[in-house]
């Protein structure tokens, strides 16, 4: 019993770890921490880290007011964007030194410049926005071109924050800032192992939280708690429901994922960063140039659904569904998001006789989650 | 205040010659095209922002996406075809300008089929920038058998105030080197690819006069392009550009397109030297923003007979003015210069706006109306240089989405409401 207690303890304080994403920034920078704040997945966190920044991810409220991002970017964003571009000019995320923009999908090369436009055109209304403002355009191209144009990117960022940060950043800095970070993901692999037991030892909307809180604050404090978590794993509920695998936009909330599994499922895995794919690939430790294998990592990642071919990413979902067990597929995905419906049919070639629900046409701050509810319902009663 | 929304009668036939022959041409080419390619010869579907110049040196017939969306949604087969790319699980409501091609290869009955169809392509060509349109490309290409080469384009920090200012000499100076390096290589393999893929050779020589004369041509529009700027009333409207300006794009670095740019030019040299007006009494001048409305071209020149407003300006001769033309040394390098930031002009904040504005001023519009979703700041740039802008909202291949009483009785309104008066203003100036 005592051990069940200390693993619901252990699971809720990522919960609340997730509930502060929006004052990380500030509550690090109270802390004496200097924080790099980032947007995308792209951006390769052992760069920031070796710099002697902690990285952190910001993201967007389905909950928060975004009527800025909505003016500005309207139809030519999806909800998430819209509201990480409000929350960005009002300031929302605390004071940032400095503001590092990936490029996974086209939908931030228009926060990017809209942005830019804004101090050019109106700066008043980007006077929160920090004036180191940095696109790191990282492609996914099949060509070798990509790769050396990659490399020729992540020179240029590391030079970049050497300068902001005022030093140079040691070999020796960099190679630790790997191994911290793929001790971190070899954590998070262990995390998804369990959810991938049968019966799963997690709910998703756990390992959600537990995986993407590593994004707003310090890999090695994030570390440690995810090893005392894992020391209590025996103490893990095990948890029956329909085995269901998540495609389809990305999520920064716990929302949808809660809603999901009210319906009597669980989610044992996923396809986009926050979750099982962001610690999918470890970077190469031992590489000559440590500066090349962190870019390689970020390069030769698996295929999200932007940026990356419908094939590949079909046959990654179905992978990765197959691996996890699910008994089916939910793709849901965001109003605004224009990539993963046109994986959909190649997924469901690709997942051959585990079904597929695809819930499209989502509204990021406004998730009907009752309908949500009654259809996931409905779909896995299909299956029963 | 009467606004009239009466259906008005077509006022033209063509008053360019080379528009007429351009498209004759154009037709022609395209069944030889479809005979090449029946014997066996290598065919690609390409993107705008292509390098065509590769192709065009190693003599293997292109056709770009955008064309044939534009002859597909003028046949009036967008809904259907929309409707079958629904159908088969994809969505109908994203990016159909790209889609539409995709959706067009589930037919393959030339008789139903726009010119007979498209010819079976080798390899499909396209730029993966948008996150769904290097899926459609790849899906298009399975669905044919054909090759799909993404070409990729980067981008970059930086953003110069007057890019068309430094494009054609000073290029080097606008594009991050960085960028421009990814180009070449792109470049490189793409050349590397076709040579595998089809057997044929790439003549430097060739090469190079093919960029001299895409440089011709452009020139040409250039001095086209300001006469119809200065022009008032003009001596043309956007309906004689758009297959006279875009025919030749499509065949540029051909002697063809070079002779047709100048057959152009010189015919609209000549209106303005006899006083040739579209509208003697123009009263107001217009310009279109967003790509052409392909299924309704009609509906430009129909505000001649009711408000004397003639549509001066469409972005395919000012782009053809300030865009192509590119001198360097190396021809890779100078062809890559062409290409690679492309998109920004036209898409990327604060690029694109200053450039409409520059040419809005140039060619005294009193007007712009807005065709789907541009950003916020193309409206406030407008605003800020006094030039009123009316937002529209439609696709211009998805016939879907026209409402054509309600966006006629909206341009009705803004010419007499807002267009007019600027106009009144500029004359009195």
């Amino acid at each position: 019993m005592s051990d069940i207690m200390d693993a619901g303890t252990a699971i809720a304080q990522f919960h609340a770890l997730f509930d502060q994403r929006f004052d990380a920034v500030r509550t690090l920078s109270e802390n004496g921490h200097r924080v790099a704040a980032h947007v995308g997945g792209d951006v390769p966190a052992e760069l920031l880290i070796a710099c002697g920044y902690v990285p952190v991810e910001l993201c967007g409220d389905p909950k928060g007011d975004a009527e800025t991002g909505d003016r500005l970017l309207g139809a030519m964003a999806d909800g998430k964007t819209r509201s990480i571009l409000h929350r960005l000019l009002e300031g929302a995320n605390g004071p940032l030194d400095q503001l590092i923009i990936g490029r996974d999908s086209e939908l931030l090369v228009r926060l990017f410049y809209i942005i830019r436009a804004l101090r050019k055109i109106e700066p008043d209304q980007v006077a929160a926005v920090p004036e180191r403002v940095h696109f790191f355009d990282l492609l996914h191209g099949p060509h070798r071109s990509s790769g050396l144009y990659n490399r020729v990117r992540g020179r240029a960022l590391l030079k970049l924050l050497e300068t902001w940060s005022g030093r140079p950043v040691a070999e020796a800095s960099l190679r630790q800032a790997i191994i911290q970070c793929n001790v971190n993901r070899r954590l998070l692999q262990q995390v998804t192992a369990l959810r991938r037991q049968r019966p799963a030892r997690l709910t998703g909307a756990d390992a959600l939280a537990i995986s993407s809180s590593a994004r707003f604050m310090p890999r090695e404090q994030h570390s440690l708690l995810v090893s005392a978590l894992l020391d209590t794993a025996s103490g893990f509920p095990k948890l029956d429901g329909k085995r269901l695998f998540m495609t389809g936009s990305a999520h920064d909330s716990l929302d949808i994922y809660r809603a999901i599994e009210k319906a009597g499922a669980i989610i044992v895995g996923e396809d986009f960063d926050w979750g099982d794919r962001g610690s999918a690939l470890l970077v190469e430790e031992g590489a000559a140039d440590p500066l090349d294998a962190v870019i390689d990592r970020y390069h030769f990642a698996p295929p999200a659904s932007a940026k990356f071919s419908a094939v590949a990413r079909a046959r990654y979902t179905a992978e990765q569904a197959r691996q996890a067990g699910a008994d089916a597929v939910v793709c849901f995905i965001y109003n605004g998001d224009p990539a993963p419906r046109w994986d959909v049919p190649l997924q469901r070639d690709a997942l051959g006789s585990i079904p597929l629900l695809l819930i499209d046409n989502q509204d990021y701050g406004g998730v009907d989650t009752q309908s949500l509810y009654d259809a996931v319902t409905d779909f896995i009663a299909q299956f029963a | 205040m009467t606004i009239s929304t009466q259906p008005v009668r077509k006022t033209r036939q063509s008053r360019i010659t080379s528009s007429a022959d351009a498209y004759l041409y154009h037709r022609e080419w395209f069944q030889r095209v479809r005979e090449r390619v029946s014997a066996g010869e290598p065919f690609a579907i390409v993107s705008a922002e292509t390098p065509m110049e590769i192709f065009q040196a190693m003599d293997i017939p292109y056709v770009p996406v955008q064309w044939w969306s534009s002859i597909v949604s003028a046949k009036r087969k967008a809904p259907a075809y929309l409707n079958a790319l629904r159908e088969r699980g994809f969505p109908d409501d994203q990016e159909q300008y790209f889609s539409l091609g995709l959706a067009s290869s589930y037919d393959r009955d030339p008789e139903s089929a726009p010119w007979g169809g498209m010819p079976m392509p080798t390899m499909i060509v396209g730029d993966p920038r948008e996150d769904n349109q290097g899926k459609i490309y790849e899906l298009w290409a399975r669905e044919y058998g054909a090759h799909y080469y993404p070409f990729e384009r980067a981008i970059f920090n930086d953003a110069p105030d007057q890019w068309w200012e430094l494009g054609r000499h000073r290029w080097d100076e606008m594009i991050d080197p960085a960028v421009l390096d990814l180009h070449v290589e792109e470049s490189r393999g793409l050349i590397r690819f076709i040579e595998q893929v089809t057997g044929r050779r790439f003549c430097e020589t060739r090469f190079k006069r093919v960029l001299d004369l895409v440089n011709e041509q452009e020139e040409y529009f250039t001095k086209a392009r300001d006469l119809v700027a200065r022009t008032v009333p003009s001596p043309i409207t956007v309906t004689d550009t758009f297959t006279s300006v875009m025919m030749p794009q499509w065949h540029r670095g051909t002697e063809w397109a070079r002779d047709k740019a100048r057959a152009f030019y010189e015919e609209v040299e000549a209106r303005v030297r006899n006083g040739e007006a579209a509208c003697p009494a123009e009263k107001v001048r217009l310009a279109w923003f967003g790509t052409g409305l392909w299924f309704n071209v009609d509906f430009y020149d129909s505000f001649i007979a009711s408000h004397d407003a003639v549509f001066v300006w469409s972005m395919y001769l000012g782009i053809a003015a300030d865009g192509y033309a590119r001198y360097g040394e190396d021809p890779l390098r100078t062809l890559s210069a062409r290409y690679a930031a492309f998109v920004q002009y036209l898409t990327m904040e604060p690029w694109p706006s200053a450039w409409y504005v520059k040419e809005a001023e140039l060619h005294q519009i009193d007007g712009v109306v807005i065709l789907g979703g541009a950003g916020p700041f193309t409206e406030a740039a407008f605003h800020k240089a006094g030039v009123p802008t009316l937002r529209i909202r439609g696709h211009n291949v998805d016939s879907r989405q026209w409402r054509e009483e309600e966006i006629r009785a909206q341009v009705c309104r803004f010419i007499e409401e807002e267009a007019r008066l600027h106009a009144e203003r500029r004359r009195s100036r």
